[in-house]
């Protein structure tokens, strides 16, 4: 176990790295953050999944005493 | 360092000659008795050739044990005696010879007279003390019971082959490499004639009474102590399922939304720079999928059994008491 903790550090550092460099360059290069919003909207709903947690389920764990505000 | 007779001297290079094989060590083991008995002074004799240990040293030099393997088989099915073939005396039989030509040499024997009838009754009880004297045979099993009883003859386990590539190197150094081999070596471990301080035979028979010792397990005590620990272990295993599973649901989300992430960049973007954005995104997501993977592994494997596990031996330990042997 304490021979894989280095292995599996070593590998998710790199692949943020790599995954901050691409979205640095992305960035950079004239990427739109609303323009990628929109589309991943249209793919997968993210406003409403939002507008459930939001509205919906973070007030009701509150009430339930689940989450302390 | 202390007076030892034939019958010690032979029985110790009996047990440092077990890297020969049997018919050579018993043929080793026989010359030397030979020599032994042809010389008259013995402790003339023992002092000339110094310990066991050097002439164990000296025979492994000399001995190949790669070409007595080819040869010792064949051999058994021949005689015994190595001067029908002169080309193929080992090496070994060599230098005993060498060492008997050099006592020879050094106590000058002389062949011994005739002896008048009227004074073989001086000899008849030299003889009679002569069939006293033990066979090779019977040094050597006596060797192997004296082996099993002392425990600090383990120390000459470091046996003398796997010293000879070491005194190989030493020979090009240019002194005599039996020496400098002894000199390490009495270094290193300590010799069986050499005469021992006061705390290593302390250590010794603290080790070998540590070796006598024994745990025998309290059954109540452990009892006792699964009563309790188990209901603890139970509390402990469940309060840390709490973030295993969290780990596990954290990892099945990231992972989830990264191959979303990165499957959608090369499908629905056509901008290269928000594909790059997207799937520098996913790869993040990715990773952090593969980081709370690799927890909830951790947390099963790692804390939930190592605490188990740890557990047991905890009882194990406190729950045993040492018994003599």
């Amino acid at each position: 176990m304490r021979r894989v903790w280095p292995i599996v550090m070593t590998v998710v550092l790199i692949v943020v790295l790599i995954g901050a460099v691409s979205v640095g360059v992305g960035l950079i290069t004239g990427a739109n953050m609303d323009r990628v919003f929109n589309v991943l909207d249209n793919q997968y709903n993210l406003t409403i999944y939002y507008e459930y947690i939001t509205g919906e389920l973070i007030p009701a764990l509150l009430d339930a005493g689940i989450i302390v505000k | 360092m202390t007076d030892i007779n034939r019958h010690n001297f032979l029985a110790e290079l009996s047990k440092l000659l077990t890297f020969m094989y049997e018919e050579d060590r018993l043929t080793a083991l026989n010359m030397y008795e030979d020599i032994f008995q042809s010389c008259q002074d013995e402790q003339q004799l023992v002092h000339h050739l110094v310990s066991p240990t050097r002439q164990a040293v000296i025979l492994a030099r000399a001995y190949d044990s790669k070409e007595r393997m080819l040869h010792v088989d064949t051999r058994s099915k021949k005689s015994d005696l190595y001067e029908d073939e002169e080309d193929m005396v080992p090496g070994f039989v060599l230098a005993i010879e060498k060492i008997r030509s050099e006592v020879q040499q050094l106590l000058g024997e002389t062949p011994a007279l005739p002896v008048p009838d009227e004074q073989m009754s001086l000899f008849t009880a030299e003889a009679e003390q002569q069939s006293l004297i033990p066979t090779v045979e019977e040094i050597i099993v006596d060797s192997a019971q004296a082996e099993e009883k002392t425990a600090s003859e383990e120390i000459a386990e470091v046996t003398v082959e796997e010293a000879v590539s070491d005194v190989a190197a030493e020979e090009e150094a240019g002194d005599d490499p039996v020496d400098a081999f002894l000199a390490e070596y009495e270094n290193e471990v300590p010799v069986i004639y050499r005469e021992e301080n006061v705390q290593e035979q302390m250590s010794r028979h603290e080790s070998a009474r540590v070796r006598n010792i024994r745990r025998e397990r309290s059954v109540p005590l452990l009892i006792l102590y699964y009563l309790a620990a188990i209901p603890l272990c139970l509390v402990a295993t469940l309060v840390l399922l709490i973030p295993t599973l969290i780990s596990l649901a954290l990892a099945f989300v990231f992972a989830v939304a990264g191959i979303a992430a990165v499957s959608c960049a090369f499908g629905s973007f056509v901008i290269f720079a928000d594909i790059l954005v997207v799937l520098g995104a996913g790869l993040v997501l990715l990773a952090l999928g593969l980081l709370f993977l690799w927890l909830f592994v951790w947390f099963i494997g790692g804390a939930i059994a190592g605490m188990i596990n740890g557990a047991i031996k905890l009882g194990n330990r406190l729950c045993t008491k040492e018994v003599a042997a």
